[in-house]
Parts: C-alpha cells; structure tokens; sequence
C-alpha cells in the first residue's frame, strides 16, 4: 500500500510538473470587430471605442484603460447603456475623451461567461491634421 | 498578474479533468467491471473498495480544483475594481455553475469514503454515486466555451459535455484498471480475473471511443469549420494534435483489444497478464496528455472566429523545409538594446531577437541531433562510450539556463526572481529542471548506476512531460497567424516527444520483439526532433503586426 501511495504520488508530481510548465494563448476570447480598428490611423479623434468579441461577456466584469505609448492615460468607463435588455452581450461600447494626435492603445479585459478571463489591446494613431 | 492567474486556471483546468477522470472512471469501472450486485470473491471486493478510495481522491480533487479556481476567477475579476463585485460575481452562470459542481462533488466524496469504502458491495451506493457524478457533468456545461458562445449555445454545450463523459470514463476507467492491477500483481487469482474484467473494460472503452470521436466531429465542425482552420490556426493545430494522440492511443488500445480477443478465443491468459499492463500504462500516459492538451485547447480563440489570422498550407509546408541553420547568435550589444522585456507582454519581436530565437532552437537541435545519432550507436554496443549521450543533456541546460530569457540574469539586467511571475519564462526555468534532471537520470541507468525498475522509466515519463509542455506552448499574446506559425513546430516536436517517451517506456517493459521495435521508434523520432529544431526558423511578423 505505501509503494502504491509513493507511485501514485510520483505520477501525481510528474503531471503537477508537466502542468506547471504549461501555458496557453491567452486569448480565448478575441476581437472580431472594433472600431477604430487596431492599427489604424485616423484623421479624427473617435468619440468612442467599439469592440464587439467572439463570446458573449460578464460586462459588469469588463474593464479598459487608455495608454500613450509607455503610461497609462486614463481608466475608462463602461456607461450604462451597455447593460441594456436589448444590447448585444458581445459587444462594449466605451466612450474615448478628447486626443491630441498620437499613438494609443485602449488595453481591455474581459470576463467571458464561461468564466475566461482575457485581456488585449487596441492600438490607433490619431494623425496630426494637414 | 492576470496572465500568472490565468495561467493557473488552465492548470487547474488540466487537474480538475484528470479528478473527474479518476472520480467518474471509478464508478464505470466498479458498475461495468467489478459488477458489485453479482456474488463477490474476496479480491473483487478489496477491488472494488480500491476503485472507492480513488474515487474518494478523485472528488476531493475535483472540490479542491473548482474551489480554487472558483477563487482565482474572483480574484482576477477584482483587479482594477474598487470595489468587492461579489453579489455580481454570484450571479453569472459559471460561478453557480461552479457551486453546483463543488456541492455534488463533496456528495461524491462522501458517498465513496463513508459509504462505499466501508460496503464496497452497496448496489444503491453505486447507484448513488453514479447520479452525483452525472450533476458533476452536467453543471459542468456552463464552464466549457459552448456557453458563452453566441449561437448554437446550448447544443455545444451539450455536445461538449459528452465529448468530455465520453474521455474522462476512457482515461479515468484505464487508471482504475491500472490501480486494480496493481492489487492482483503476484496473486494467484491474477490470471482468473484480470483478463475477465479487461474483457468487460473492452466494450466500454469501445462505446467511449465512438462517442468520443462522434461529439469531436461535431464540435470540430464547429469551432474549426474548415480544412484551412484546421491546417491554419493555433486552434486546429491543437485539434490535429490530439487526433495524432488519439490515434497513438487507440495504436496501444488495439494491442490490448487482440489481447483480450486472443484470450476470450483461446482462453491463453498470458498476453493479457504479460503484455497489456506495459500498453495500458502507455495509453494512459498518452490519455493524460490529451487531457491536458484539451485543458489548453479551451484557452485558444477557435479557429472559425479568426478567418483573416489563417496561415496557407504552403506557409505551415515552409515550417518544415530544411534550411541553414543559424549556429552563431546575434551580437550581445545590438541584442540588449533592442530586445524588449520579458514583462512586456504585448511587444512583438524585433529582427535581432528573432535572430536570437532561431539561433537557441537551432543550436539545442544540434546539440539534440547529436544525442540521438549517439542513442543510435549506442544501440550497436561497438562503441560503448556512446552509452554517455545522456551527459549532453547537462550542456543542454546550461544553454537554456543562459539563452532561453536572455534579457535575465545572469545574461541580461533583469531580476532571475522577479521574471518567474511571467509564465513563459517559468515555464523555460522548469524546463531546465527537467533537462537535467533527464540528463542524470538516463546517465545513470546508461551506466548501469541505476538499476531500480521504477527510477529507469523517468526518461521516458519526462519525454512525455517536454511532450506536453510542448503541445500547450505560445509565444505571443496576439498576431495570432505568426504566432501560430511558431507553434506549429512546437505542436509537432511535442508530438515527436510523447512518441520518444512511449516508445523508450515500452522498450523497457516488454522483454520481447515488440521492445525491440519500440527501441528503433524512440531513437527514429528523438532524430526527428533534432532535425526540427536544427531547421526551425521565426516567421517574419507581418507589416500589418509592426508596431
């Protein structure tokens, strides 16, 4: 009985490393529309950022923030009407302050409700006006 | 810390399946196998209580895992929160879900250990048992992706919960069997009821594999949806990858089913007694795996929600063409200055650290490339300094020791502690453990230093280990089809690991021909992982992923 505990606990280490040692794509959710899009240079400042995921979300859970390029600028936040009878669960609408032109990201996490937890990032250039 | 936590989700994802395994594979095997309302012999009734302890280890799993992860789902949600969302948090389907699970699996748990441990032979017990683990699965539907998807929700919820009823009674009902074999080793009765309960096992595993493959076609059609997916994206790879496994293990599952239909026919016990615990041992390692692949998979964006992240077939075909491989690093200076941190988790790699990335796997797959042609002339007895190849294994760890994070300490300025928080770089550290531990290991069963019948079958468990910790590998946080096309040969590496691993474990525990062939399948695959890393190279990141 002890040899059988002591192999038992042997393989119990073993798969205890092995999944130690594991990691994943953190993005079992993703992005599969947003506006602005990443990457992309706009010519006006957005009144707001759109993202609409492959799942639906926990939106009272979502959370997002606004960075220049090294600091965080400013934490967002999720009005109200997102959480509408009628509202798409997939998708948050985050209203964006005023810009001056430059690069952004709006870096956002969210809570599926499955219960996965990912997190990502927008990046936009407002382009300075000709 | 969201990506540590998140981390440790999955991992408690993997533990929680091999729990349900071990809870829900005891009741099959004690309803389908042991058969408790028939009259019992003393050793189907000490096996039964067995199949009850393990059950007892298998819910108390299962309410640990879903406690905790319960808990890390709170936590990670409180982050950046101010205040304590905890009348919101038990609101949302998967924390009730998650409730639900816990209160059934404690049920599970005490029926077992104050009730069946004690009457092993209880019909209602059993009975009992069963339907808690049945309220187990089903609460269970609410925490697979099926249940946030948008569309075709509740039948993916559904499908998914068979696909995983159908994996766990197969995985879970093997471990039990192993157990139980353990009991009969060295007893009289061994060869009177081991084949009679591997002969009632048959038709169960059978039904498990057939539903099994049948809910996975459905939801590979779904999440997958086409054959570019399937080749394409991280998410099919994962999906092609446990096929390949599950294909290796029904190769081992069918040495056991001719076994059992040679002794059903012939009435010869000695296959059944000699040559199907090594097998069952192998299936149920490879099972294990695929489990754990599948706790990963769920981490993964299925493939049919990035259509414009798919990669060609000619694309994933150029990951494997030989090339020049890169055998001189880049210069130190021009590397630290613009290598990014290893913190900075959204930082897509630069020319020169890419230079650095096919430098490290070409090098290891040369180092790699050289133990195995080694292995192989070992394997001649001409030459028996050959025999040291293992030792290589210690030169192997060093370099990942110093290249693997190389903005790290003791090469680059950042704390050696510090980066630990960061998975991947954890993941490269434990890495390094288990290399050398490998190294040592099979040096010392090379030279005849270790001879003990269990400590001679790390090699092979650790190949199987790397294997897993290869299958479940990523690089990036986003620029998935670049991404992908890294892990592609990782996928497949890992792939060439488990075999490695199978192939050396049942060279060691079959004394006859077939050990022999498993020897020449181990060194021909420990090859095939040398010539993949000497050749691998990084995708070039796309203009469009350029920050």
């Amino acid at each position: 009985m002890v040899s059988l505990i002591g192999e038992f606990a042997f393989k119990v280490w073993v798969l205890l490393v092995l999944e130690a040692v594991m990691t994943a794509a953190w993005g079992h959710a993703v992005i599969v529309e947003s506006s602005p899009a990443d990457q992309e240079v706009l010519a006006q400042v957005p009144e707001a950022i759109v993202l609409r995921f492959n799942v639906s979300i926990e939106k009272s859970f979502a959370q997002a923030s606004l960075w220049g390029t090294k600091d965080r600028l400013k934490k967002l936040s999720i009005p109200e009407s997102n959480f509408a009878l009628e509202a798409d669960p997939a998708r948050l609408y985050i209203p964006l302050p005023s810009l001056a032109p430059g690069p952004y990201q709006v870096r956002y996490k969210i809570l599926a409700t499955d219960g996965h937890t990912t997190e990502g990032v927008i990046r936009f250039i407002i382009s300075v006006p000709q | 810390m969201t990506l540590l936590i998140e981390f440790f989700d999955v991992l408690l994802h993997g533990l929680d399946l091999i729990a349900l395994g071990l809870a829900m594979g005891g009741g099959v095997v004690a309803l389908a196998v042991l058969r408790p309302w028939q009259p019992l012999t003393i050793m189907g009734r000490v096996a039964l209580q067995r199949s009850a302890y393990l059950i007892t280890v298998g819910g108390g799993g299962l309410v640990a895992t879903q406690l905790l992860r319960l808990a890390f789902q709170f936590w990670i949600s409180l982050d950046g929160l101010r205040d304590w969302p905890m009348a919101q948090f038990l609101a949302t389907d998967f924390a009730q879900a998650g409730i639900v699970r816990i209160m059934a699996a404690l049920g599970l748990t005490a029926v077992s250990w104050f009730w069946l441990s004690r009457r092993p032979a209880s019909l209602p017990g059993w009975v009992g048992l069963a339907l808690l683990a049945g309220g187990v699965m089903i609460a269970g539907a609410w925490l697979v992706h099926g249940a946030s998807r948008i569309d075709n929700r509740v039948p993916l919820m559904a499908i998914t919960v068979v696909h995983q009823w159908a994996a766990v009674i197969w995985v879970g009902g093997i471990l039990h069997l192993l157990a139980l074999w353990r009991l009969l080793w060295g007893n009289l009765e061994a060869s009177y009821l081991w084949p009679r309960w591997m002969a009632r096992f048959s038709p169960v595993a059978l039904g498990s594999v057939i539903l099994l493959i049948v809910a996975g076609v459905y939801l590979a059609l779904n999440y997958v949806g086409s054959w570019q997916g399937l080749i394409g994206t991280g998410y099919g790879t994962m999906v092609l990858t446990k096929v390949v496994l599950l294909l290796l293990a029904l190769f081992l599952a069918a040495r056991n089913f001719s076994q059992v239909r040679r002794w059903r026919k012939q009435r010869q016990a000695t296959g059944v007694l000699e040559k199907l615990p090594p097998f069952l041992g192998a299936e149920a390692w490879v099972l294990s795996i695929v489990l754990l692949s599948a706790a990963a998979l769920t981490s993964l964006p299925p493939a049919v929600d990035t259509p414009d992240q798919q990669a060609s077939f000619t694309e994933v075909a150029d990951r494997f063409m030989p090339r020049v491989p890169r055998l001189v690093p880049p210069s130190r200076e021009e590397y630290s200055a613009a290598a990014s941190s290893v913190f900075d988790i959204y930082a897509l790699p630069v020319a020169v650290e890419r230079a650095q990335s096919e430098f490290n796997h070409n090098f290891s797959g040369a180092v790699v490339l050289l133990m195995a042609l080694l292995a192989f002339v070992d394997r001649s007895r001409f030459f028996p300094w050959a025999r040291h190849w293992p030792l290589l294994f210690l030169g192997l760890a060093v370099f990942l020791f110093l290249f693997a994070a190389s903005t790290v300490w003791p090469l680059g300025a950042e704390s050696f502690w510090q980066t630990l928080q960061v998975p991947v770089v954890l993941q490269h550290r434990l890495l390094t453990v288990l290399v050398i531990a490998v190294g040592l290991f099979e040096w010392r069963v090379r030279t005849g230093k270790l001879t003990h019948p269990r400590a001679v079958l790390f090699f092979p468990l650790l190949c199987i280990v790397g294997g897993g910790l290869l299958l479940t590998h990523s690089h990036t946080v986003f620029a998935l089809k670049s991404e992908f096309l890294i892990e592609v040969n990782h996928a497949t590496l890992g792939i060439l690991a488990v075999v490695m691993g199978v192939g050396r474990w049942l060279e060691l525990r079959l004394d006859s021909a077939e050990g022999h062939w498993a020897g020449w399948v181990w060194r021909i695959s420990f090859i095939l992982a040398g010539l993949l890393l000497l050749f691998y190279s990084e995708t070039p990141v796309p203009d469009g992923d350029k920050h």
